[in-house]
């Protein structure tokens, strides 16, 4: 009944688990690629709506911290991904994932960034409408950001053909 | 882990009752989502967390982790009332779900049954928590016949507290020791100085309450000297008596600080027998590792590793401390020292990691495997699009190693 280290974090993930398995938002499923280890998860990502990434499934994985939710957990993309907010590795850069009193882009306020009362619900949330909104700013790929800005018609075409590739067409 | 899967939620409540999910939901903590333990409310923003989760925020950032307002530890006031209700909601919870499912079943023998049994099943109930509570609250006293006929309706605050601490007295295994202690020592400290006849073994550090007069005043045989005794007076009295000592009773003392208010911002570490020294917080850069494992010494924790184990280590044990002492039922420094090494314990040895990590691994080999040739077409694709940059621009911002 008590609460120490990691079972916190684990009682707070199997929480969060049968939270998301029974009323997960649209366009996301999530949970841990194995009962045996709640700390590693796969979520899947549907591309929103009226974004190029419209019609594409995406898988990425999500490793949680032992203190989570005092840190929060990083997420990377494991399959082919062009988007100007992800990394060429796969690896997301949105400013929810981004520990608290920890700026690296001197960008971000605040209050957009992690607190232990956000969840892996809202970071999902988070990437579906970073996807569908690239933020410019923040530039994790630099290719991505200035095509997506200067040539989108370019953008959209390398996008579809992600889509069509996370389709396994 | 098989228990963990088990845990409660929101959801164990069915659609038709949304209410019952929501109120459910207020009385988690937003930080580790489970029914509060030992609720603080922020003094400045007003939202609540557990006592221990708020301070582990607060040692990363000293802002309310619901709003971001900035805020300290001295900021952090108990919120009892929290604690009283989800205590209660916690005890009914079982039975009000088996109730509902019950009366979901559209069984043979329910049509006939449940109608005169659901009226009839919370009278037991409560009589059950009402003696449940004074038996274990008063488990010492030799005669509490009259307190059994209290009637459950006159419940306040105070004695939910008080079966919160006498439950917590009974069940807490793991910490019993420290908690069978509180009471009785409060009770001691107090006996010599007050003549509070309201005055029940857990009821600690609360604002006198208004109790049904038939109880106080009914008078009992002392088995020892046959003297009629008021009957919350008969431990003190057997004590006394025992003892060979004048059961004189003292004349009322002015109503004394310890029911104050502020007695609730103390910290009843009182409590404990083989009590450690409170910590303090310290500049960890300005001592060395030698001075730091002096000071954990001092404090009775352990000092192995390095300095920034002995830090974390040390960081920990103040927000365990202080939680503990913000707590109605503290437990037992030695309880409390376990659960110190526990949480180390989790911190280095990753739950059974090995396995899965393996498998992680195959799945992203195979993954990339799977779209190698994606991968190098989405190479050509963005080299052909790229018209003069042909290496690429360093990462602005540079992750953490671990990745």
């Amino acid at each position: 009944m008590y609460k120490s280290g990691s079972s916190a974090a684990l009682k707070r993930l199997v929480t969060e688990y049968k939270e998301l398995s029974l009323n997960s938002p649209e366009g996301i499923t999530a949970g841990p690629i194995s009962e045996e280890n709640f700390f590693e998860w796969e979520a899947v990502i549907s591309g929103p709506p009226e974004t190029p990434f419209e019609g594409g499934v995406f898988t990425a994985n999500l490793s949680f911290p032992h203190d989570y939710p005092l840190n929060p957990p990083t997420m990377k993309f494991t399959c082919p991904m062009f988007h100007p907010n992800v990394y060429a590795n796969g690896v997301v850069c949105i400013s929810i994932l981004h520990p608290p009193g920890d700026d690296p882009n001197h960008y971000e306020c605040s209050s957009e960034r992690w607190s232990p009362v956000q969840s892996i619900e809202k970071i999902l949330l988070s990437v579906l409408s970073m996807i569908a909104d690239p933020n410019d700013e923040s530039g994790a790929n630099v290719d991505a950001s200035k095509m997506w800005r200067d040539n989108r018609e370019e953008y959209d075409k390398v996008v579809h053909a992600i889509v069509r590739r996370s389709l396994g067409l | 882990m098989d228990a963990l899967i088990d845990l409660d939620d929101p959801s164990d409540w069915p659609d038709a009752l949304p209410h019952m999910r929501e109120l459910d939901q207020l009385l988690r903590c937003p930080v580790c989502k489970e029914y509060f333990t030992t609720a603080m409310v922020t003094a400045s923003c007003g939202h609540t967390f557990c006592s221990l989760c708020v301070r582990r925020c607060l040692t990363q950032e000293t802002k309310c982790p619901s709003c971001r307002a900035p805020l300290t530890e001295s900021e952090l006031n108990p919120n009892r009332l929290i604690d009283s209700a989800v205590y209660t909601f916690k005890s009914g919870r079982p039975q009000l779900l088996a109730e509902l499912r019950n009366a979901a079943k559209p069984s043979l023998s329910a049509a006939h049954g449940d109608t005169r049994k659901s009226p009839g099943e919370i009278g037991p109930k409560r009589r059950r928590i009402g003696t449940r509570s004074v038996g274990m609250a008063d488990r010492s006293d030799v005669s509490s016949e009259n307190t059994k006929t209290t009637s459950m309706v006159d419940l306040t605050i105070s004695d939910v507290e008080q079966m919160i601490t006498s439950d917590m007295c009974m069940t807490n295994s793991d910490d019993d020791r420290g908690v069978r202690l509180a009471p009785q020592t409060q009770d001691a400290g107090r006996e010599s100085n007050s003549d509070d006849s309201d005055f029940m073994p857990g009821e600690s550090s609360h604002t006198p309450r208004p109790r049904p007069a038939a109880g106080t005043q009914a008078c009992v045989p002392c088995p020892n000297c046959q003297e009629p005794v008021r009957q919350a007076r008969i431990n003190w009295h057997l004590d006394r008596c025992l003892a060979g000592k004048s059961t004189k009773e003292p004349t009322p003392a002015p109503a004394r600080k310890q029911a104050g208010p502020a007695m609730l911002l103390q910290p009843a570490s009182s409590a404990t027998k083989c009590a450690l020294p409170r910590p303090t917080k310290l500049a960890y850069s300005l001592l060395s590792e030698s001075k730091l494992r002096r000071t954990l010494k001092d404090l009775g924790i352990p000092t192995k590793g390095d300095k920034q184990q002995m830090q974390a280590r040390h960081v920990e044990w103040i927000n365990m401390y202080m939680a503990n002492a913000d707590s109605m039922t503290p437990v037992s420094h030695r309880s409390l020292l376990r659960r110190l090494a526990a949480w180390e314990e989790s911190l280095v040895r990753p739950p059974e990691n090995s396995k899965p990590a393996l498998e992680t691994e195959n799945d992203v080999a195979e993954h990339a495997a799977k779209y190698a040739d994606s991968f190098t077409a989405l190479v050509a694709q963005a080299g052909t699009a790229r018209a003069k940059p042909a290496k690429d621009a360093p990462d602005p911002d540079p992750l953490p190693a671990s990745l």
